[in-house]
């Protein structure tokens, strides 16, 4: 059962950080509830229409399928650093090549004008 | 081994994999057959671990590293695969207003 | 630890990607690269890969596998890659006119065709699971898009939607066999799960794991190269992507998938040598019998030639349930002289096309010969090819196939594959008889096509005809490039 120790201890962590901050955002917040707090939260806009027919831009699809590419590559470079010691320059110039190629695909997005929101 | 066995990862990994060729198969919504061939790679990518964890407590420690590498790649190529199909369920979405698969019907299915 | 030059041997393929993406770059600054530029481009950097791949094989080549054993260049990947870098060359210079009316980026076109033989290339090349797994995704994403690259089409969006679905579930389908035979063997390495698997079997041990192993990633294979029961996507992919992707799905897609399977079950799957022919020659039946039935019932060309090409998938498969010599060098001649063929005949229609898939029917072709008679002799070479006849090299093909198989003792597979090319006369010939005998109501002289299209199919008439005359030189090349046998 010692395997599980470490994991315990990390549900302990979440659980008291979460508690933490629900309960300081209580003692900080205004008491009241008004119109406002029911109203769909855009990020401190004034919401147009209601949340159910209100269609969202397309371009938050985009922003987010651009996100998830560039985020899951970050997968490989994690057992890089890792083992950066000994994979040594080889190593370092193979990761410059893949983050090469992807700013390729950065930069082509970019050009292409997806980043724009206008 | 201490823990939960090997073959219970590989038993949850193979009902996954059906729960999410069935959803694939009979779902409608685009999007809910993507999300079941999503459902298909990952369920996929715990049996591959599951495998390698079988490999390296019988002392095979390249064997495990095969699987470990796979599963990496996995993510990556269905992250890719996710971002194609989501692009061609908005183009599709922008020319029809719907993504419906069974109105998907200008050729015969 | 890698040897770093060992990546020389990959100089080809990291050619072709950088190239891919240097005109992903031009084609997305500004107002993007012109179609012919980028055309050029694109048939430079094919031609400079041939030449690195021709360096490299000289340099290195050899049944070794290299790069922590990922991959493996032999004579046989020579011959694919030569052959995939032939069928994106004639796929480029059919595009132009598709691209320039539909107001497409011609960059981005030409990059992804790039990139798709990039991952072909690899895959011929691949010599472990993982590698010949990952270019397999590399050729399909690039497929999907390229099937729906005028997004403004409906028809093209709906291809597009549908071969992803399929593609992701039977890449699904693929990946969660190769996870089973990595569970029974511990290896995704082509060589070593020969040799595990050879074990494994002797002993007894491990049998559903194998079994429902290689059977999914056999299927996953079956789907790729778009044989039946697995071919539901075909016909509505193939009608409703721009023809010239068509012509490539249908040409260096299929060799390249046809190269893989045969790979694996050759050099991965030997101790299931009994299990795979099986498998494989009801697998060849049902799609000779389904793609050639089903062909006779469409009045749409390019619908019949999507089902035509179920059931010359069947052929094909013949030649690799032998598992013989005499069987994988009539495969490898097969896949050359098919792929001129089909690009030729795509080439035909996109043509005769205009816009909003009109010019696609039977009654379309009414009186070509009097109009076109270039246009017109050139598509009956490809039927008749397609056919099985002399002088082609169609007939060839399909006879050393027959051959081949009626050697190895399958006669009853062979005998299908005679009734079924009988069968296939009604409907390839029904094309020849609306442009021959038929007359149309529109008689004046069509125009001369584009420079570009008409040599390619000028090109692929050529080595059609040349291939059934004489068949010698090229089947001394592909009796040169096998792999061992199961």
């Amino acid at each position: 059962m010692a395997n599980y120790l470490p994991i315990l201890v990390f549900i302990l962590v979440a659980v008291l950080f979460l508690a933490a901050s629900l309960i300081a955002a209580r003692l900080l917040r205004d008491a009241g509830m008004g119109r406002t707090n029911r109203e769909p939260y855009e990020c401190g806009n004034e919401p147009e229409t209601l949340a159910l027919d209100h269609r969202f831009s397309i371009r938050y699809y985009l922003i987010a399928v651009l996100f998830v590419i560039f985020d899951v590559e970050t997968v490989f470079l994690f057992p890089w650093a890792v083992m950066f010691d000994q994979l040594a320059l080889f190593g370092f110039i193979e990761m410059m090549i893949f983050i090469a190629i992807l700013v390729v695909g950065y930069i082509y997005v970019w050009k292409r004008g997806a980043l724009n929101w206008a | 081994m201490t823990g939960v066995p090997a073959t219970w990862y590989l038993l949850l990994s193979a009902a996954l994999f059906c729960i999410g060729a069935a959803g694939a198969l009979t779902r409608r919504n685009g999007i809910t057959i993507f999300l079941s061939i999503e459902l298909m790679l990952n369920s996929v990518n715990l049996s591959i671990v599951a495998y390698a964890r079988i490999a390296s407590a019988s002392g095979s420690l390249l064997a495990s590293l095969d699987g470990k590498v796979l599963v990496l790649f996995v993510l990556a190529v269905a992250a890719a695969e996710a971002a194609v199909g989501l692009a061609l369920f908005i183009a599709v979405y922008r020319n029809r207003r719907e993504i419906d698969i069974n109105r998907l019907n200008l050729m015969r299915w | 630890m890698i040897d770093p030059t060992e990546f020389w041997l990959l100089a080809p393929e990291i050619f072709l990607a950088v190239a891919a993406m240097l005109l992903l770059v031009a084609g997305s600054i500004g107002r993007g690269v012109r179609n012919r530029p980028a055309a050029a481009v694109a048939l430079l950097s094919l031609v400079a890969t041939a030449l690195l791949v021709l360096w490299a094989y000289g340099k290195g080549g050899s049944s070794e596998a290299f790069l922590a054993g990922m991959f493996v260049l032999d004579s046989y990947a020579l011959f694919l890659k030569l052959l995939l870098l032939i069928a994106t060359g004639l796929t480029v210079t059919i595009s132009g006119r598709f691209l320039e009316e539909g107001g497409y980026r011609p960059g981005e076109y030409y990059s992804l065709i790039l990139f798709a033989a990039t991952g072909m290339l690899f895959m011929v090349s691949g010599y472990s699971l993982l590698s010949i797994w990952i270019s397999l995704e590399l050729m399909a994403l690039s497929s999907y898009i390229l099937a729906g690259y005028f997004k403004r089409e409906r028809k093209s969006n709906e291809a597009a939607l549908k071969y992803f679905i399929l593609g992701a579930l039977s890449s699904g389908v693929l990946l969660y066999g190769i996870s089973l035979l990595y569970g029974a063997t511990g290896t995704v390495h082509v060589g070593e799960l020969a040799a595990r698997l050879g074990d494994l079997v002797s002993t007894g041990e491990q049998p559903i794991l194998i079994a429902v192993g290689w059977l999914l990633l056999a299927i996953g294979l079956y789907f790729k190269v778009a044989a039946a029961p697995f071919h539901v996507w075909t016909p509505d992919v193939y009608v409703g992507a721009p023809t010239p992707v068509t012509a490539f799905l249908a040409s260096a897609s299929k060799i390249a998938s046809f190269a893989i399977l045969i790979r694996i079950l050759f050099e991965a799957l030997p101790a299931l040598k009994a299990d795979w022919q099986l498998i494989t020659a009801l697998v060849a039946c049902i799609s000779m019998i389904w793609g050639n039935l089903a062909a006779l019932t469409q009045d749409n060309v390019k619908r019949m030639l999507a089902y035509s090409s179920i059931g010359h998938a069947g052929y094909i498969l013949i030649g690799v349930l032998c598992a013989s010599e005499e069987g994988l060098w009539a495969v490898l001649f097969y896949l050359l002289a098919y792929a001129f063929i089909t690009l030729g005949a795509f080439g035909t229609v996109i043509i005769l096309e205009q816009r909003e898939y009109a010019g696609e029917t039977y009654s379309d072709y009414a009186g070509l010969a009097r109009r076109s008679p270039f246009l017109a002799a050139s598509m009956l070479v490809f039927m008749v090819a397609l056919t099985g006849i002399p002088p082609t090299g169609g007939f060839f093909g399909k006879f050393y196939l027959f051959a081949a198989a009626v050697e190895a003792g399958w006669i009853w597979v062979a005998l299908v594959g005679v009734l079924t090319s009988a069968i296939s006369l009604f409907f390839y010939f029904g094309i020849v008889v609306q442009m021959y005998l038929k007359p149309s109501e529109d008689t004046t002289p069509r125009p001369m096509p584009a420079v570009g299209l008409a040599s390619t199919i000028a090109i692929c008439a050529i080595v059609t005809v040349l291939l059934g005359l004489v068949p010698g030189p090229l089947v001394e090349l592909a009796k040169a490039s096998l792999i061992p046998l199961p």
